[in-house]
């Protein structure tokens, strides 16, 4: 993208109206959001030139005025002006946190009519921070559905009535979370309701209604809009509010608090591309996109190279540093994102944000010391802030010890419901500690906070299959998997269930899609990996030996056997055999290693710690398998000798003793010997070898 | 404030790892392990370096460990532990040392060893590994234990502090181990490139340049030790908190949210030293109502109620005092608290010892049984319950009422030497106060002076130092009073004032100080016959209300003495009466008895009735005999002497007087001595005279030889006079001589002492 300076200009503008009206507001999320951007840029020339008096400077030079901090339309501004004094009191009221108050500035009590409550008082609170994300269940409003509301307002700017309307959602957020009970205590169902939203949603119908019939559809300035949405989206009429949404972040593109609420509605790359067309072309679609692209896990060459055109706009913005930081750590590039991160926080110290991602990579890295150490960090900005809590009760899960771990996302929930990696992180906490109900429960919580976090519907198969109830784990691997669908480990879970439940073909397959995943993310070339082609690639041992099990149980001994042979091969270096697969050594990758890891569902945990992003011990699973190896670590020496091939071996051996090839069993037999695996049986069929030869002869 | 774990308290952690990885000598494990366990354990005040003990510094560990050398050639255990203390280069470090290293040096619990066999896992016998009760391995527990109740930030609060804390010695290190240079702070610095003085590390660690704060070096328990320390000071010595202390305590109570509620306890302790009534019983109850919810089953209200009479005693609250202890006596009684219920019966006997007319309820009620009664049931109680200083204070009152009570002498002195066994084999220094003290009065009592010197003297140089300050200034006064018999005025007003301002800053001490000063200048102003001064110290004794009554019984004699002296006999007379009318059945004494006897009788003497005094004076002897009270004794035989005298049944009187003459000197008193000495001069010359009226002319040689002995008598009298300044005396023996020498012929002898006498009679008209 081609950036002139009067670009940048209107960049720097628009961003700077977008502060100065976020927080006029009180939406300072998103206020903030747009300040970082305003400073990332870069500084243009004739700004800097008079460090000293940059005042004066737009004083004097008419082009620093912001055209866009003047009202455009005169109603509102001749409104707005005659308000003013009233503002400013429902603002410090606001800024006091007197919600109810602030709202009454505007709003006398007896304006809105008493509406007749449509949900019940009794139900149960939930908790949720006054940032405008959190999706509650159970308002059974519907929206614009049924007969049209009369506008309830009297007669007021939009930033006076939003902010009325705005101070009377948070007082009905505030009593919701004073109603609030422990985090997943006896009372806590997860089933609050802020009560202000009923009549919320009819007066912003009414309003908005209005306006359409008086033909002032398209000078809304977005704000009521944007908060109508909201509403609706906490009704769970998602349809709606994504459209009331679409048409705020038109009259209002630099609003960042619409642009997140959108990303949040959208629950696929399908949903992304549905989007796309009605969005408006500019700037902030662009880093919309860049954003929706990393929280869908789309580390794509677009998504990289859209990144990095923005941050040739803005250098230094935190914001896209960790964006790509989080994109790395989607494709697994550890390190990369690592160093990203450590950066962000010597430049900046205090910034908390997305902290508690760089703390799951550490955690994946095993990066005790250093996790320690930012932990520490976050500590020392503040202790009481969700990202904090995630940090250090990531910590304590590395060091194994879970209860501490698990007070601190309990922490981490208490100060924000919403905040979704905490409950998944509970849950991983909670099958540590074999307290699987609960972790269900938690897993269930980060669910339905974001429909996008494959880790806990993961997570919730695990719990299923711990619990041997393979069909609910199967449901819940198969949506992981369509969210990584080039995970491999994802479908090793989806295949090892279908295993489990007898489904033998369907295993097969899912097994192969595995392979494939776990090849296409080695060599980064698409391209199947059937057992012929497979002599070129890298596979996972494990994998190929389970389905070549899996064929055994078909009767099917061929395949079986082919599937060993090819298990074989993907053990060089030791092995004398697969001289031709030596030089694939490079292609070794954390996500091969990963995948193998868990192919079985043996694994000892500490190696796929290693790997997998955020995958835990899964002690648990062990007893769950029919299958067992014992606990080698495989992962660490794939191309040695190792169990999975030993048995693959041994199993070709005593195979090619029943097709009477006595050479193969008498060498591959000899190789075990060599390895020192399996050594019993390997001397037994060596005994069977000889003495048939001596029958023979 | 942290709860225990301090930047030192991971130092000493670091070294025990150190001594346990076996690298220190045998040579230097004394040393190393003695230090450990001086920063361990609560503070022992024979511990001359407590100070440096108490939160030892780095400076104080580099000191104690820089002199040894270790099992490794060339390096010092200083050195080791550096290497130790820098090996711990992040946080993350530390956790592992807390949760990892430490538990791996104990020894392992039946548990784990049952578990590795199952397991098969072979016993591994490399290393030194701590049992699990040593104070090392308990100390270690309680750290870990303690480190997994951090949270988070308090973890990371101890780990700042413990960088603070060894940075000093991050160039040494760095010198020795130049090979493994790290940032002196923290590796995860390091790693990123960044030094100390980045934005990162002025938001993780704060500004290292500034003047390291002191927080996190002090935890709690820091704090319960000390104010452990000072309570067992103030309790055992009885002084106040000294001033540097106060500041210290001051400034843990002001800066920390979590005070130890026993500070409440060392600030009631204080007030009540002080004499400060309502604080001390502000403070006592703040204490009570603090320690409440640890003491669910009323464990402590009868020990709340002891403490609670006795400050009320002590500030004079009588009958209130008396329904507290009763209380407290009820309620010991009925939970079975022997230990409590001792105590109250000790204090109440004493109690009930000094302030007799306050008990007479008590007494009427027959809860305690008579005086005998109530101490054998101490005795057998203490003995029963192992209360070793109780069954010593009890042997000692034991003996002290015997003694009293003018008993068998055989019994008062197994009672002290049984008291002195039990104060040896228990190694009981507190009580060793009282039991010498008493002690020496016995031996002054049987006439044995230089004993009951030598029993302060022993107490002066060898238990001073750990004693209550009650009994040295008490047995200080004792030294001194001696001294003061002696006329060594000047020594005993040295050594009273020698008694350091520290040990008296209690205000009860004080004023018994005052009160011990005062009574040694009355009794030398009364010798110089100084009618002002006494009368100016008297008004100030008088006005110091002494609680103890043989203090104000020999107050009471001191003054009468000076009345005698003013020669108001009449009024004399009736102080005698009423010093004897104010005397009890419970705080009786045989002592005061006799002295009363012969002061009565003196006065009937001196008031020209000396035959009115003769059963008088045969009275005090008999019971001074009787109850061996020696000195007493040689005192109520003088005063018989002097009414024999006006019987003129000199030689009755000399008889008598001469007999107990090597007695009376050694009895050291030199008033006594003065006096019989003057007995026998009057005896002397009345045998003359009777020989010249009887004989007339021829009884010359036999006459001359008496008078010659009397002039022999008059100066030894002088000179005792002289050595205890008694101007009367002085002037009276001048005058003797001067009329003895007119007597014989000798005017020019009798001329010089007749110009001496009124040189004496001047000098005390000029003191006047």
């Amino acid at each position: 993208m081609d950036v002139t300076s009067d670009n940048l200009q209107e960049l720097k503008h628009r961003l700077e109206d977008a502060t100065v009206k976020c927080s006029e507001r009180c939406l300072y999320q998103s206020a903030k959001w747009a300040a970082e951007m305003l400073d990332s840029l870069p500084p243009s020339d004739h700004e800097d030139t008079d460090p000293e008096s940059p005042m004066e400077m737009s004083d004097i030079a008419p082009t620093s005025i912001n055209p866009y901090l003047q009202i455009q339309d005169p109603v509102e501004a001749a409104l707005e002006a005659q308000e003013a004094h009233k503002y400013l009191l429902a603002k410090s009221y606001f800024d006091t946190r007197e919600y109810d108050r602030c709202a009454a500035v505007f709003l006398p009590p007896t304006t809105p009519p008493v509406p007749l409550s449509l949900t019940s008082p009794n139900s149960k609170p939930k908790h949720s921070r006054s940032s405008l994300k959190g999706k509650d269940k159970a308002s059974p409003f519907q929206g614009s559905k049924g007969h049209v509301q009369r506008n309830p307002y009297p007669r007021l700017s939009q930033k006076s009535l939003f902010l009325a309307l705005y101070s009377k959602y948070l007082a009905g957020e505030k009593r919701k979370n004073e109603e609030t009970e422990m985090v997943l205590g006896p009372a806590d169902g997860g089933m609050a309701v802020n009560r202000e939203l009923p009549d919320l949603a009819r007066g912003l119908e009414g309003w908005l209604s209005e306006r359409s019939s008086k033909g002032l559809e398209d000078r809304g300035h977005g704000w009521l809009e944007y908060l109508y949405a909201v509403v609706l989206l906490k009704g769970r009429n998602e349809e709606l509010a994504k459209k009331w949404l679409l048409k705020s972040v038109h009259q209002n593109p630099f609003h960042w608090g619409a642009w997140q609420e959108l990303n949040d509605l959208l629950a696929s790359t399908e949903d992304l591309k549905q989007i796309v067309d009605h969005l408006p072309q500019n700037i902030m679609t662009l880093i919309f996109h860049v954003y929706c692209s990393q929280e869908l896990y789309q580390a794509t060459e677009d998504t990289y190279q859209a990144l990095s055109e923005l941050e040739s706009i803005f250098p230094t913005s935190a914001f896209l540093k960790t964006q790509r930081a989080l994109l790395y750590y989607h494709s697994k590039e550890f390190e990369e994102a690592s160093t990203i991160f450590t950066e962000i926080l010597a430049t900046s110290p205090h910034r908390l944000d997305s902290l508690d991602h760089y703390s799951n990579i550490l955690y994946v890295m095993n990066e005790r010391p250093r996790l320690a150490f930012v932990a520490q960090i976050a500590t020392a900005t503040d202790k009481f802030r969700p990202e904090t809590c995630c940090v250090v009760g990531n910590y304590y899960s590395l060091k194994s010890e879970h209860e501490k771990a698990v007070m601190y996302f309990r922490r981490a929930l208490t100060l924000d419901r919403n905040f979704l990696s905490a409950w998944t992180l509970m849950g991983h906490e909670y099958i540590e500690m074999k307290n699987t109900h609960t972790a269900i429960e938690s897993y269930r919580r980060a669910v339905d906070v974001n429909r996008k976090d494959y880790r806990a519907w993961y997570g919730l198969g695990q719990a299923y299959e711990v619990l041997d109830m393979s069909f609910y784990a199967l449901f819940y691997y198969q949506r992981a998997a369509a969210l990584r669908p080039y995970d491999p480990k994802m479908w090793q879970a989806v295949g090892s269930c279908y295993a489990k439940m007898g489904r033998v073909e369907q295993s097969i397959q899912a097994l192969k899609r595995a392979l494939v995943a776990g090849s296409y993310t080695a060599d980064d070339v698409a391209q199947s990996a059937s057992p012929g082609a497979g002599a070129r690639k890298v596979l996972d041992p494990e994998t190929l030996h389970q389905i070549a099990t899996l064929y055994e149980r078909l009767g099917d001994d061929e395949e079986a056997a082919a599937y060993m042979e090819l298990t074989l091969q993907q053990e060089t270096g030791g092995a004398p055999v697969q001289e031709e697969n030596s030089d694939e050594d490079e292609f070794s990758s954390a996500s091969e290693n990963a995948a193998h890891s868990d192919a079985e569902g043996e694994h000892s945990g500490d190696e796929d710690t290693d790997n997998m992003p955020r995958s835990r011990r899964q002690k648990p699973r062990t007893s769950s398998f029919a299958m067992q190896n014992d606990d080698s670590t495989a992962g660490e020496t794939w191309h040695q000798p190792t169990a999975t091939t030993s048995k693959a071996r041994l199993w070709l051996a005593q195979y090619a003793l029943r097709n009477e090839d006595l050479d193969r069993a008498d060498q591959l037999a000899s190789e075990l010997c060599q390895d020192g695996m399996e050594v019993e049986e390997a001397k037994a069929i060596m005994r069977d070898v000889r003495a048939r030869r001596e029958d023979a002869g | 404030m942290a709860r225990y774990l301090t930047p030192w308290r991971i130092s000493l952690l670091c070294l025990i790892t150190v001594y346990t990885d076996g690298v220190v000598p045998n040579s230097s494990a004394i040393h190393v392990l003695s230090f450990l366990t001086a920063g361990l354990f609560p503070l022992d005040p024979a511990d001359k370096q407590w100070e440096k003990h108490y939160l030892p510094g780095i400076e104080e560990l580099e000191e104690t460990l820089s002199h040894h050398e270790s099992s490794i050639p060339g390096r010092t255990l200083w050195d080791l532990f550096l290497k130790k203390i820098w090996s711990l280069d992040s946080l993350d470090a530390l956790e592992e040392l807390m949760n990892d290293v430490l538990p791996s040096l104990l020894s392992k619990t039946r548990e784990q060893l049952i578990h590795d066999r199952d397991n098969g896992i072979d016993p591994e016998e490399e290393g030194m590994r701590l049992s699990r009760s040593s104070p090392l391995g308990v100390f270690i527990r309680r750290a870990c234990l303690e480190y997994t109740r951090l949270q988070f930030h308090d973890s990371v609060r101890l780990w700042t502090g413990f960088v603070k804390y060894r940075l000093p010695t991050y160039h040494m290190w760095a010198r020795r181990n130049p090979s493994d240079e790290q940032s002196p702070v923290d590796v995860n610095l390091a790693m990123n490139g960044l030094d100390t003085n980045s934005y990162l590390s002025q938001v993780v660690y704060g500004n290292f340049e500034e003047e390291a704060q002191e927080e996190g070096t002090v935890s709690v328990k820091d704090a319960e030790r000390l104010v452990e320390f000072q309570v067992g000071e103030l309790q055992r010595l009885g002084g106040r908190v000294p001033d540097e202390m106060r500041a210290q305590l001051k400034h843990i109570m002001t800066s920390e949210s979590s005070v130890p509620v026993l500070m409440y306890y060392l600030e009631y302790l204080d007030a009540w030293r002080a004499g400060d009534y309502t604080s001390a019983f502000d403070n006592l109850h703040r204490y009570f109502d603090y320690t409440m919810h640890s003491n669910v089953d009323r464990s402590a209200y009868q020990f709340a109620l002891l403490n609670l009479a006795i400050i009320q005693a002590d500030f004079e609250c009588f009958s209130e005092a008396i329904s507290a202890v009763q209380e407290a006596v009820a309620i010991a009684r009925e939970s079975h608290d022997m230990n409590c219920l001792n105590f109250c019966m000790s204090w109440l006997y004493h109690f009930g010892k000094a302030f007799p007319e306050q008990m007479r309820e008590v007494q009427n009620s027959g809860m305690l049984g008579n005086e005998k009664e109530g101490l054998a049931f101490l005795k057998a109680k203490s003995k029963e319950t192992d209360m070793w200083s109780l069954l010593s204070t009890t042997l000692v009152s034991e003996a002290k009422l015997e003694m009293q009570q003018g008993e068998s002498l055989a019994s008062i002195i197994e009672c002290f030497v049984r008291a002195s066994h039990v104060n040896m084999t228990k190694s009981l220094s507190t009580s060793t106060g009282t039991h010498m003290q008493l002690q020496s009065i016995m031996y002054a009592r049987i006439g044995a002076t230089h004993l009951s010197w030598l029993d302060t003297e022993v107490f002066r140089e060898c238990y001073a130092e750990g004693s209550p300050y009650d009994d040295f200034v008490r047995i200080t006064f004792r030294n001194c009073q001696i001294l003061a018999q002696k006329g060594n005025y000047k020594e005993s007003f040295s050594r009273m004032n020698k008694v350091e301002p520290e040990r008296l800053r209690a205000f009860r001490y004080n004023n018994s100080w005052t009160y011990y000063s005062g009574l040694l200048q009355l009794r030398r102003q009364i010798c110089r016959d100084d009618k002002v001064a006494v009368e100016h110290i008297l008004s100030q004794l008088r006005a110091v209300q002494l609680l103890e009554f043989d203090m104000r019984l020999l107050l009471a004699f001191h003054t009468i003495e000076f009345t005698i002296r003013q020669g108001d006999y009449g009024r004399a007379l009736r102080m005698v009466e009423q010093a004897a009318h104010s005397m009890q059945p419970e705080n009786f004494d045989v002592h005061s008895q006799i002295k009363l006897l012969c002061l009565k009788a003196r006065i009937l003497e001196k008031s020209g009735h000396p035959q009115r005094g003769f059963s008088l004076a045969m009275r005090a002897a008999s019971i001074a005999h009787r109850s061996k009270i020696l000195f007493d004794l040689w005192e109520s035989i003088c005063t018989l002497a002097a009414v024999l005298l006006s019987l003129r049944e000199f030689e009755a009187a000399v008889e008598l007087v001469e007999s107990i003459m090597p007695q009376i000197l050694e009895s050291e008193d030199f008033a006594l001595i003065a006096r019989a000495y003057s007995l026998l001069v009057d005896a002397n010359m009345g045998i003359a005279g009777e020989l010249w009226s009887t004989l007339g002319r021829e009884s010359l040689p036999a006459r001359k030889e008496y008078v010659s002995r009397a002039l022999g008598y008059i100066d030894s009298a002088y000179d005792s006079y002289e050595e205890i300044e008694d101007l009367l005396g002085q002037t009276e023996m001048m005058a003797k001589k001067a009329t003895v020498m007119h007597l014989t012929g000798d005017p020019v002898l009798a001329n010089d002492y007749a110009a001496k006498y009124l040189d004496l009679r001047r000098r005390r008209g000029a003191e006047v």
